[in-house]
């Protein structure tokens, strides 16, 4: 199908549009993901390299169905362009302005940020409309590449950001008295791990002071809020606190599903610390919560610098093999 | 097929399709017995995707057209159709999916071919009202398969019938006794409405 002697998707069938197209894609699922160069920016690129590509590929579509209706003037028309051009700035000002319709078209078509700073990207229709109204009077292009052209900026422009919500998990946490002084050591406790098969508690002990401390997590007990009592099961390992912190694991293995949709979704933690040889009992109430269905990807919470971290001290087990 | 898809997608939406969660089976997968490998980088593991099971709705309507023994041979249909699916998948949907549908499962459809068009060669046609049915079905997306009973509601007559679809192409083969047989090829559109919980 030809428009006054010229084909009907020339206008995408050149490197620049293409590009344009490229880079859209590359961002949304790449860039965007990883967060590089920063979630701002790959959000204005996406902007920019959609705002050029978008009214060349509507325009394309378009003057093709035009043509297929046998409006060979209209599909000609240097209006048609135009139109688009106009449209595309509405849509994405309204998109970008008006939360209602943000909301519904991230309902189908995926999220897109509502944020009223984007619109400083309008200003490249400018140059969409340049390189169409330049192209007009360009060569045509095989019947080949304007479809394969066509179906990839298409696709491009319909395939939007990889999903971000993902699905998030219920997890038993210390509501309260996570940390504690134990003798010559600083301990704090968390839930590291919860599913289906139950909780492990994790512990981070440091030296209160200068001088070196042996710590060990004997046991510990998990009491539901039905009077269920889980025990934990302590590995025995010791750990040498000496200028550097130590980390300790203690699980608890129970249905922990059954209690979920029972729920019972609460109870007591009780951890038996030995420090120095004198035992501590250190209880603190937990819950188990469920913080939202899904969780946003893009906002995973940072791991610690290695600063905050600490020298992690090598298992007590480990001196002995040495010293051996 | 890419405006009906597109006609689909635009009463979907329009619909207010959706899904709504339980939070049944809620936890996630953990090996509890090992501790985490860097429990000052990663303080708390995430647990691995159990999947997810769902409970769909799908109200809809079909039509369609093709053979059949009685005179005269040729036929139309359009009727309505409720179906309740259980499925399940093996990963949990992302909130912002196009789609939250069971990839494969068990079902049930309640239908009935309300207008039965018996079309002449002449191109006539002479309208009455079909049967209800009752089918069981499994799906594999794309495919369901089914079958079931069907009987006139208005003059007794009763039958079997078996039923494929690939997404919303159907296939309906029915034989009444004293009604005969038919095959009906069509197009169905349902608006799934679904319930999703943990497996």
């Amino acid at each position: 199908m030809r428009a006054d002697g010229q084909s009907w998707a020339r206008d995408l069938v050149h490197p620049v549009p293409l590009g344009a197209a490229a880079v859209l894609a590359i961002n949304d699922h790449a860039l965007k993901a990883a967060g590089w160069p920063s979630a701002a920016v790959a959000g204005k690129l996406s902007d920019v390299a959609g705002l050029f590509v978008f009214p060349i590929l509507a325009t394309a579509l378009s003057r093709g169905l035009l043509l297929a209706l046998g409006r060979r003037r209209a599909a000609a028309s240097a209006w048609l362009p135009a139109l688009w051009l106009a449209a595309t700035a509405a849509a994405f000002a309204a998109l970008k302005l008006s939360p209602p319709l943000n909301a519904a078209v991230s309902t189908v078509w995926g999220r897109h940020a509502l944020d009223r700073t984007d619109l400083l990207a309008l200003p490249v229709l400018l140059l969409s409309g340049w390189w169409l109204a330049r192209r007009r009077a360009g060569e045509g292009a095989p019947a080949a590449g304007q479809a394969a052209a066509l179906a990839l900026v298409a696709l491009t422009c319909a395939a939007t950001s990889p999903p971000r919500y993902a699905r998030n998990f219920p997890s038993w946490e210390v509501v309260s008295g996570g940390e504690r002084s134990l003798g010559c050591a600083r301990a704090s406790a968390w839930v590291s791990k919860s599913g289906k098969t139950g909780l492990g508690v994790s512990v981070r002990v440091e030296p209160a002071g200068e001088e070196s401390c042996r710590v060990r997590l004997t046991g510990g007990a998990l009491t539901l809020a039905d009077g269920r009592v889980v025990p934990g099961i302590a590995d025995g390992a010791e750990i040498a606190l000496s200028g550097c912190v130590g980390y300790l694991y203690l699980p608890f293995e129970l249905d922990n599903e059954a209690a979920w949709n029972l729920g019972v979704r609460s109870g007591t933690l009780a951890l038996t610390v030995e420090v120095d040889g004198v035992a501590h009992t250190w209880r603190m109430p937990a819950e188990h919560r469920l913080a939202g269905y899904h969780v946003d990807r893009y906002a995973e919470p940072a791991a610690p610098s290695a600063s905050d971290r600490g020298a992690v001290c090598p298992p007590a087990g480990a001196e002995k093999q040495v010293a051996e | 097929m890419t405006r009906l898809l597109l006609a689909l997608a635009l009463a979907c939406a329009a619909a207010g399709c959706r899904h709504v969660h339980r939070d049944t089976n809620a936890p996630g997968i953990i090996d509890v017995r090992t501790p985490p490998r860097d429990p000052a980088g990663t303080p708390r593991v995430r647990p691995a995707d159990p999947g997810e099971r769902m409970l769909t709705v799908n109200p809809g309507v079909f039509w369609g057209a093709g053979p059949q023994t009685a005179e005269p041979h040729g036929f139309g249909e359009l009727g309505a159709e409720v179906t309740i699916n259980l499925g399940e998948n093996d990963r949990s949907h992302y909130e912002d999916d196009f789609f939250v549908y069971p990839q494969r499962g068990v079902g049930a459809s309640l239908g009935w071919s309300a207008v039965h068009i018996d079309l002449a060669e002449d191109g006539s046609g002479e309208a009455r009202l079909g049967p209800i049915y009752a089918e069981a079905q499994i799906f594999r997306l794309p495919w369901i398969v089914g079958g079931g009973l069907a009987v006139d509601p208005f003059d007794g007559d009763a039958g079997v019938q078996v039923f494929g679809a690939f997404t919303t192409l159907y296939a309906r083969a029915r034989y009444l006794v004293d009604g005969g047989a038919e095959l009906a090829i069509g197009i169905q559109l349902k608006l799934p409405f679904v319930r999703v919980w943990s497996r």
